[in-house]
């Protein structure tokens, strides 16, 4: 039996109906035509198509509220990008929030670049990496029979072609999976897809603590290269970490290496990025770090209250909720900071400043003493920049 | 970067010493005693190497 469609022709045979090349016509098959129930998620792609799908934080690296450039580089930190930490000892890197002009669809790379070459000791490890709370996590039913595959999207670029290694390490089970992908051309964006399967053993801790570490190594030491490189997921064992293959790209000053688009998804399928606007990302990266800077001298950063006639506490409400209470406290130098009460006391810094330990995930308390003033117990005040420079930012990271 | 001096700090409540201040050229770091703060396990670690000194505190 032959039936038509517009111009595309449906042909039923013994083992079911096919269609012909031609194309649906347009209005072909309209809402009506659909009978309810025909169209299941079941004969969707298999792929979570709504809701949030990303589980990166910052994939796009837009947001660098530490700033957009760090130098000097020796040690693992959050140094620039939101989320993203780095380190490559025993060289020194630069790492930036690079403005990209060469990739469509994206604005921001996070970029690193050895300015001191080194080769790594055997127990120096070089990544950038990415840390998820347990809570978030808990859809992929790590350590059950219904264990869910996650797929890692990401674009890469770097001046140092070859083998690189990716993984995802489990915290709280000291599990681990990796795999390998190559970078084929110098200075050019790649497009890399990794599918992870699902982990039957080792369920994540439903809290806040980080679970997952997805990395992406620039180096290692032998340690971490000498065993049996390890692609299915295993219990942790150092050596079988990395392939010894990997790329050291610290062996040359000017070597980068640049990441963005970063995801990671349930499923076998790598599906387009998913962009989330500039404000969503920065309040999710708000719940790791808060800060508050001035654009210019006299900005108020918060108000205060004198608790002793010689100390002062500021109160900063920490919107959104932080992870856990902060146990960190940056600041710029105490000459950057004014409390000011009334122009009477002058503009003489602090001589202190640090975190009060009662600070809570909704309150950071910063507590400053200072001398040449006599504050009334009680009185109140707005604690201000000096300087331009001026910043209190706090910490509950991963 | 270069760590210029660390000080301990103390609960202005209790009087006990509840944080560690460590003064950087551009700024300064102020963090509790917790051992699961990355600061903390660092300059500790600095401390033991015999690189570090902290100063009591005020």
């Amino acid at each position: 039996m032959v039936r038509s469609i517009d111009t595309a022709t449906i042909i039923r045979n013994g083992t079911g109906s096919t269609i012909d090349s031609d194309l649906i016509g347009d209005n072909a098959i309209t809402g009506a035509k659909i009978a309810p129930g025909v169209v299941t998620t079941e004969k969707l792609s298999g792929v979570q198509l709504g809701g949030r799908r990303n589980l990166i934080i910052n994939g796009a690296m837009q947001v660098a509220q530490r700033g957009t450039s760090a130098t000097g580089i020796t040690s693992f930190g959050y140094h620039t990008v939101d989320r993203f930490r780095f380190g490559a000892p025993p060289a020194t890197f630069t790492m930036d929030q690079n403005t990209v002009t060469d990739l469509p669809g994206f604005t921001k790379s996070c970029k690193v670049t050895c300015t001191t070459a080194g080769t790594p000791t055997a127990s120096n490890s070089n990544n950038i990496n990415t840390r998820i709370e347990g809570q978030n996590l808990q859809h992929l039913k790590k350590g059950t029979s219904d264990a869910e595959s996650v797929t890692l999207s990401f674009w890469v670029k770097s001046n140092k072609t070859g083998t690189y290694t990716s993984e995802i390490y489990d915290n709280n089970n000291a599990r681990h999976i990796a795999a390998t992908y190559t970078i084929d051309a110098a200075d050019t964006w790649e497009y890399k897809t990794i599918t992870f399967a699902g982990d039957t053993t080792g369920a994540i801790t439903n809290d806040s603590g980080g679970s997952f570490y997805v990395g992406w190594w620039v180096g290692a030491g032998s340690d971490f290269t000498d065993g049996t490189f390890n692609t299915s997921w295993n219990n942790y064992v150092a050596a079988n970490r990395i392939s010894n293959a990997q790329v050291q790209l610290a062996s040359d000053v000017d070597n980068y290496f640049e990441i963005t688009g970063v995801q990671l998804e349930v499923g076998d399928t790598a599906t387009p990025f998913e962009h989330r606007s500039y404000g969503e990302e920065l309040a999710l990266c708000q719940r790791y770090y808060q800060r508050w800077e001035a654009v210019a001298q006299f900005d108020r950063l918060g108000p205060f209250y004198s608790k002793s006639t010689t100390i002062g506490q500021v109160y900063l409400e920490l919107k959104p909720q932080m992870r856990v209470a902060p146990t960190t406290l940056y600041t710029s130098t105490v000459d950057d900071f004014i409390p000011f009460i009334d122009t009477a006391i002058g503009v003489n810094p602090p001589t202190a400043i640090s975190l009060f330990n009662r600070t809570t995930k909704n309150l950071a308390i910063v507590e400053f003493s200072r001398t040449g003033y006599t504050f009334t117990v009680g009185q109140s005040g707005m604690l201000m920049a000096n300087q331009s420079t001026c910043f209190l930012a706090v910490e509950s990271e991963l | 970067m270069d760590i210029i001096s660390a000080k301990y700090y103390k609960d202005t409540d209790t009087g006990e010493d509840v944080g560690i201040n460590v003064f950087y050229p551009n700024g300064q770091v102020s963090f509790l005693l917790d051992p699961e703060n990355s600061h903390y396990q660092e300059i500790m670690a600095l401390v033991e190497a015999g690189e570090l000194t902290i100063e009591p505190a005020d």
